[in-house]
C-alpha cells in the first residue's frame, strides 16, 4: 500500500499503485521520472508514490471523475502542510513549520512549491526571491533603492542575483526572530562580514549587540544601507562633545561626504592603541 | 530529456547563450554594482542534469556567467539517499565608483605621496597664531596650497574602487543508513579589493584670544584613503545527526578562520614633510599643553580589522509529543572567538615625545609598539568572547482548534578580553597626546580605559491561534524580551509585549488577516549623564537602549473576485516612542508601508500584473548645542533643537506577457519606477540672537533617488527545445544628495577645509541600454 504521506487527507477508496497512474498520464509520470519524489525509496519511503500525495485512487480510475481525487493545491492548507510533513519532519529545515509565521497564516507548502515543477527545490518559481516578494512587496520595493544586498534575480545577463532570501531566512521556521536562520541577527550578518566577528579593543555597542541597529537589511534609501543618514544617525545616541551636538550646516565637514565617519572611520571598532574615538 | 547509457539515466538541462550591446552614461560602476555585463558573447547560464533511472545515480552542473566578474560554478552528485558530494565557485563584484586619491599605492598597506610635494605644502602652512581674528579669512598661504593640491588632483589618473568575493567550497554528505546522516563542508572566500576609508584631523583655533574655550574654532584636515581589502575566510562545518519521523538529533561543530593580509594602512601627510610636536600660544585660555598646532605630522597609521578564529559546537534535538498534536525543539550552543593581532604603536609620529606627553614618565620612543606593553601592561588584546545560545520552541494541538505556540531563547556575549587602560593616545595620528577618553575625568589624566562589552539577551514568547469557527482564527501573544548589559551605561531592559490578532476566511476565494502588538520597554540602571560612567548629555539616552512604547499593525487581504485577477493589499504601521521625559535624542520614530498587487490573466495568452508599494517613515529627535556658560550645565532649553527626517517610497512595477502566437512567440515585457525622498525639518524655535550658533536650524534640502526599468524579451520557439529572441534593457538611476561633494572642498566649508583632500568617489548616477539577442536550448 502506498500509504505514505497520505494518511492526511480523509478520502475514500483503496490504493491502486501508480502503475495504474502511468497509464492515462504517462507524460506526467515520464516528467516525474527524474522529479526526487520519484527517489523517496532511496530515502527510506519505499512505498511512496502518486497516492502518497493525491490519495486513493480507485474512485478516480473507476470514474474518471477529477473529483474523485485529492488535488493537494485545492486542499485544505492545514491538510497539505500535513500530508507533506509525514516525510519532511525528518528534515531538520522543516521542524519548526508548526507555529510558525507562515503556518499560522494559513500558507501551505503547494502556496511556494510546484512538487511537479522542475524548479530547484521545486519551487513554484524559478526565481526564489520572486516567489517570495509576490507576497512581500515592500522588500521587493527595496531592490530598487539606493543600497541593497546583491538580490535582484539572475534569469539574464543584465541581471545580479547573488543572493536569495533564504540565504538568511529559513520560511519554515527559525529560532530567531524574522526566521533567520541562525542563532542571531548578527551570526547571520557575520556569515559573509566574518570581519565584524572578532572583539576589539574600542567596541561600538550597537555593533556588538545588533547590526540592525544602524542597518536595514533589506534596502535603504541612504548610503551603506544605514536605518538613515549620517550624521544624524550618529547624533541620535551622541552628545558628549560640542560638535556632536550642533545642528549643522550643508557645508560642515560633519555633515559632507562621509559625515562624522570622515574622522571617525572605525564606526564598528578599532584595535588601535591610539584608536579609543573610533578614529584610527 | 533524453535517455542515456541504454535507458539506464536521463540527461537534460539548458543553455542560453546571449550576444549584448551595453551603452552607459554615468557610473559603469554603479551600474554593474553587483554584476558583470559585458558586450558581445556571452553565454548566461548552462545547466546539466543526468538522473539515474535504473541506476541511484545522480549529476547536477550549473554554470551561469562563465569567465566573467559575476561567475558562478556548481557541481553537485552522488547517490539517491546515500551520499551527495559538490563543488562549487562563486564570485561576487562589488564595484562602488571612480575617484581620483593623490596618494599612491592604491591596494597596497602603504600610501604614500613625494616628498616635494609635502615640502611645497608645509612651506605655505599657516599656523593658528599667524591666521589672526578670523581663521577662515583667504590667505596667500592657504591659496598656495590649494593651488597645489588643485593641480595635483587634475594631474592624477583615477582609481576605481570597488572589491570582489571569490567564494569556493566543497561539501560532503553521507547517510550511513536512511536516518543516520553526516556531513562536512569546508569553504574558502577570497575578498580582494579596495574601498574608501577616510582618515580626518583638525585644528584647533582661538577666534577669540583670551576668549571661552566655546569658542574656539576648528580648522578641518584629512585625506580620503584607498583601505586595502584582503580577506581570507575559512570556514569548516562537521556534523552528525539522527533524523527520524518522531524525534532528530545532531551536532555539529564549525570552525571559522578569519584572516586580514594588510590588517594596517600607512599613509603620508601630504601637508606635512616634518613632524613637530603640537603647540600652544600666548592668550590661548585652554592651557593644556599643545592643544592647538596638532595637525603637523608626516605620516599616519590605521589599525584595519584584525584576523580572528572562532568555534562554535551545536547540539539540536526535536521530538515529536503525539499525545498532544505536539513538537519540542531545542538547540543549544556554544562559541568561542579569538582576536589576539599585536598592537600597533601608539602612533608613527616621533613628535609626540618629551614635554608634550606629559603621563610618560621619561623619555619614552612613542613610535616602538614596545611602549604600548610597558605603559599598559599589553601587547595585544587576547580577545576572547565566549557566547551560550538556548533556544526551545514547543507548539501543540492539543484540542482541534487550538494550537499554542512557545518559544524561549537565551543568547550569552560573554566578552572575557582584557581590559586595558592606556595612560593616553594620540588620536588622527596628530602631534598631541590625550590623556583622557573624552570623558568628565579627562582633566585627571584618567587614561583611556577599555571596556569589554558583553550581554545577555532573552526571549519568551506565548502564542495562541484559536479556530473560532472554521472560517475565522483568532490569535493571542505575549512575549517578553530582556537585555542585561556589562560595562555599559545601562544595566538592564525588559520589554513586555501582548497583542492579538485575526484571521478571516470566509470563502475559498477570500482571506483576510490583521495583527496588533503592544510593548513597553523599561530600562534599569541607566547612569546619568555628564558622568564617568556616562559622558553623555544629562536627559540623552540611546533609542536602542531607552524606555521604548511601541505600536505595530500588520494587516493582509487576498481576493481572487473572478478566476481571472488576484488582488493582494498589505499593510503595515510601527510607531515607537522612546525615552520617556528624557528630552534627547530619537524621540519617536513611525512608518507605514501599504502595497497592493493585482494580477489579471484575461486569456490564456495574456498576463498583466501591478504592484504599488507607498513607504512613509518619520524619525523625531531632539539635541542641544553644547554650551558651557554656567559651570556643570552645558545644556540650555534656548540651544535644543529638533530635527525630523522624512523618509518617502514609491515603487511601482507593472508587466505584461503576451504569447503572441500560442507556443511559439512571447512578448514579456515589464517596468519598475522607484521614488525616495528624504526631506529634513530642522527647526530651533528661539532666536538666533538668543542662541548658540551651533544651535541654529539650518535648511537641508532633500535626497532623492530615482531608478527606472525597462526590460522587453521577445522570444520564439523555433521547437519545443530551441527559442531565439531578443532583448531589451533600459536602466536610469539618478541621486541628488547633498553630502556628495566634489573631491575637493577647499574654502567652501564650515571649517575651511583647504587641507581635506576627498576622492570624489561619490559619483553614483547613471543611464544604461543594453541590447541583445539570444538562444535558448533545452533538452
Amino acid at each position: 500500500l502506498l500509504l505514505v504521506g497520505a494518511m492526511a487527507f480523509a478520502t475514500d477508496g483503496s490504493y491502486v499503485g501508480s502503475e495504474k497512474c502511468k497509464e492515462c498520464h504517462p507524460d506526467l509520470a515520464k516528467a516525474f521520472s527524474t522529479n526526487i519524489h520519484a527517489k523517496a525509496g532511496e530515502y527510506g519511503f519505499k512505498d511512496a508514490g502518486c497516492e502518497s500525495c493525491h490519495g486513493p485512487a480507485s474512485g478516480h480510475v473507476e470514474a474518471g471523475d477529477t473529483a474523485a481525487i485529492i488535488n493537494p493545491a485545492k486542499t485544505d492548507y492545514e491538510a497539505v502542510s500535513a500530508s507533506c510533513l509525514k516525510c519532511h519532519s525528518k528534515d531538520k529545515k522543516q521542524v519548526l513549520w508548526h507555529g510558525s509565521i507562515h503556518e499560522s497564516q494559513q500558507i501551505s507548502c503547494v502556496a511556494c512549491h510546484k512538487i511537479h515543477g522542475g524548479n530547484d527545490r521545486l519551487l513554484a518559481n524559478k526565481l526564489e526571491n520572486e516567489l517570495c516578494w509576490s507576497c512581500h512587496l515592500d522588500v521587493r520595493a527595496d531592490m530598487f533603492k539606493r543600497s541593497k544586498h546583491p538580490m535582484r534575480d539572475s534569469s539574464t545577463p543584465t541581471t545580479e542575483g547573488k543572493m536569495t532570501c533564504s540565504s538568511c531566512h529559513n520560511p519554515h521556521g527559525a529560532m530567531s526572530e524574522k526566521l533567520i536562520d541562525a542563532r542571531s541577527f548578527n551570526d547571520k550578518c557575520y556569515e559573509c562580514h566574518a570581519e565584524k566577528r572578532a572583539p576589539l579593543l574600542w567596541e561600538h555597542s550597537p555593533v556588538k549587540e545588533e547590526c540592525t541597529t544602524c542597518h536595514s537589511a533589506h534596502g535603504s534609501s541612504h548610503n551603506k544601507m544605514l536605518v538613515t543618514m549620517v550624521p544624524r544617525l550618529c547624533q541620535q545616541c551622541h552628545m558628549q562633545g560640542r560638535h556632536q551636538t550642533a545642528a549643522l550646516a550643508t557645508n560642515s565637514v560633519l555633515v559632507f561626504n562621509r559625515g562624522c565617519l570622515n574622522c571617525h572611520p572605525m564606526v564598528h571598532g578599532s584595535n588601535h592603541p591610539s584608536g579609543a574615538i573610533l578614529q584610527r | 530529456d533524453m535517455d542515456i547509457m541504454g535507458g539506464k539515466a536521463t540527461l537534460s538541462g539548458e543553455s542560453n547563450v546571449a550576444v549584448q550591446q551595453k551603452y552607459v552614461n554615468g557610473s559603469e560602476q554603479k551600474f554593474e554594482e553587483y554584476r558583470d555585463v559585458q558586450n558581445g558573447v556571452v553565454l548566461q547560464d548552462l545547466r546539466l542534469r543526468i538522473d539515474g533511472n535504473t541506476i541511484p545515480y545522480y549529476l547536477d552542473l550549473k554554470v551561469m556567467h562563465p569567465a566573467l566578474s559575476d561567475e558562478f560554478y556548481r557541481l553537485q552528485g552522488g547517490q539517491y539517499g546515500k551520499f551527495g558530494i559538490e563543488l562549487f565557485y562563486d564570485s561576487i563584484p562589488h564595484n562602488y565608483a571612480t575617484g581620483t586619491l593623490i596618494l599612491s599605492g592604491a591596494g597596497t598597506d602603504n600610501l604614500t605621496i613625494a616628498n616635494q610635494i609635502q615640502q611645497d605644502m608645509q612651506a605655505n602652512e599657516l599656523l593658528t597664531p599667524a591666521r589672526g581674528t578670523n581663521p577662515l579669512a583667504p590667505n596667500p598661504q592657504d591659496a598656495a596650497q590649494q593651488a597645489i593640491t588643485t593641480d595635483l588632483l587634475a594631474n592624477t589618473n583615477t582609481t576605481v574602487f570597488a572589491f570582489k568575493r571569490e567564494k569556493a567550497g566543497f561539501s560532503v554528505g553521507y547517510n550511513f543508513t536512511d536516518d543516520i546522516k553526516s556531513w562536512a563542508r569546508v569553504t574558502n572566500e577570497k575578498k580582494t579589493g579596495t574601498r574608501v576609508i577616510t582618515i580626518g584631523d583638525y585644528e584647533r583655533y582661538p577666534q577669540i584670544p583670551g576668549g571661552p574655550h566655546i569658542s574656539d574654532l576648528f580648522l578641518v584636515a584629512g585625506t580620503e584613503l584607498a583601505e586595502p581589502i584582503q580577506y581570507r575566510t575559512t570556514v569548516l562545518n562537521v556534523g552528525t545527526g539522527i533524523y527520524k519521523k518522531e524525534w532528530l538529533a545532531d551536532i555539529q561543530y564549525t570552525f571559522t578562520n578569519f584572516d586580514n593580509e594588510d590588517s594596517t594602512l600607512r599613509w603620508d601627510n601630504p601637508y606635512r614633510s616634518t613632524s613637530i610636536s603640537s603647540s600652544n600660544f600666548a592668550g590661548a585660555t585652554n592651557t593644556s599643553n599643545g592643544d592647538f598646532n596638532r595637525g603637523r605630522f608626516t605620516m599616519g597609521q590605521l589599525d584595519l580589522v584584525p584576523s580572528s578564529q572562532s568555534h562554535d559546537i551545536t547540539l539540536s534535538g526535536s521530538v515529536e509529543l503525539p499525545a498532544i498534536h505536539g513538537r519540542f525543539t531545542g538547540t543549544v550552543s556554544y562559541g568561542m572567538v579569538f582576536q589576539n593581532d599585536s598592537f600597533l604603536p601608539y602612533t608613527l609620529n616621533a613628535a609626540v615625545s618629551g614635554t608634550n606627553v606629559p603621563a610618560f614618565a621619561g623619555p619614552a620612543n612613542i613610535t616602538d609598539p614596545a611602549t604600548v606593553l610597558a605603559t599598559s601592561g599589553h601587547s595585544s588584546l587576547n580577545g576572547d568572547v565566549r557566547t551560550i545560545t538556548q533556544s526551545y520552541v514547543f507548539t501543540c494541538k492539543p484540542v482541534e482548534p487550538l494550537t499554542v505556540t512557545a518559544k524561549y531563547r537565551y543568547y550569552d556575549y560573554d566578552n572575557l578580553s582584557d581590559a586595558i587602560t592606556f595612560p593616553g593616545y594620540a588620536a588622527f595620528s596628530e602631534s598631541f597626546w590625550r590623556t583622557g577618553n573624552n570623558d568628565p575625568r579627562a582633566t585627571a589624566n584618567a587614561g583611556a580605559p577599555s571596556s569589554p562589552l558583553s550581554y545577555t539577551r532573552q526571549n519568551a514568547g506565548l502564542v495562541v491561534d484559536y479556530h473560532l469557527f472554521k472560517p475565522l482564527t483568532v490569535t493571542v501573544e505575549g512575549g517578553w524580551e530582556g537585555w542585561d548589559r556589562e560595562n555599559l551605561r545601562i544595566n538592564s531592559t525588559d520589554e513586555l509585549g501582548i497583542g492579538g490578532g485575526f484571521l478571516y476566511k470566509p470563502i475559498k476565494a477570500v482571506i483576510f488577516s490583521g495583527r496588533y502588538r503592544y510593548a513597553h520597554r523599561t530600562v534599569n540602571g541607566y547612569e546619568p549623564g555628564n558622568t564617568a560612567e556616562n559622558p553623555e548629555a544629562v536627559g540623552q539616552v540611546n533609542f536602542d537602549w531607552a524606555d521604548r512604547i511601541r505600536h505595530r499593525v500588520d494587516a493582509r487581504l487576498a481576493i481572487l473576485p473572478v478566476q481571472s485577477v488576484t488582488i493582494g493589499v498589505t499593510w503595515q504601521y510601527l510607531k515607537d516612542d522612546y525615552g520617556g521625559n528624557n528630552p534627547f535624542g530619537l524621540k519617536s520614530s513611525e512608518s507605514l508601508a501599504g502595497a497592493i498587487d493585482v494580477a489579471y490573466r484575461p486569456s490564456d495568452i495574456v498576463t498583466l500584473y501591478a504592484s504599488y508599494v507607498q513607504e512613509y517613515s518619520k524619525g523625531a529627535m531632539q539635541s542641544a548645542a553644547k554650551d558651557n556658560a554656567v559651570a556643570g550645565q552645558n545644556y540650555f532649553p534656548r540651544n535644543f533643537w529638533n530635527s525630523d527626517i522624512y523618509d518617502k517610497a514609491e515603487t511601482v512595477g507593472t508587466g505584461v506577457t503576451v504569447q503572441v502566437i500560442p507556443g511559439k512567440l512571447t512578448l514579456n515585457t515589464s517596468y519598475n519606477l522607484s521614488f525616495t525622498k528624504t526631506e529634513f525639518s530642522n527647526t530651533n524655535p528661539n532666536l538666533a540672537s538668543d542662541t548658540l550658533q551651533n544651535a541654529i536650524a539650518q535648511a537641508w534640502p532633500p535626497i532623492r533617488n530615482r531608478y527606472q526599468e525597462v526590460r522587453v524579451d521577445i522570444g520564439y520557439n523555433l521547437t519545443k527545445k530551441l527559442k531565439v529572441g531578443v532583448a531589451y534593457l533600459y536602466e536610469w538611476y539618478k541621486l541628488d544628495d547633498f553630502v556628495n561633494t566634489p573631491a575637493y572642498m577647499a574654502g567652501l566649508s564650515a571649517e575651511n577645509s583647504t587641507k581635506f583632500v576627498f576622492t570624489g568617489a561619490n559619483q553614483y548616477s547613471y543611464e544604461a541600454n543594453v541590447a541583445g539577442a539570444y538562444v535558448s536550448y533545452t533538452f
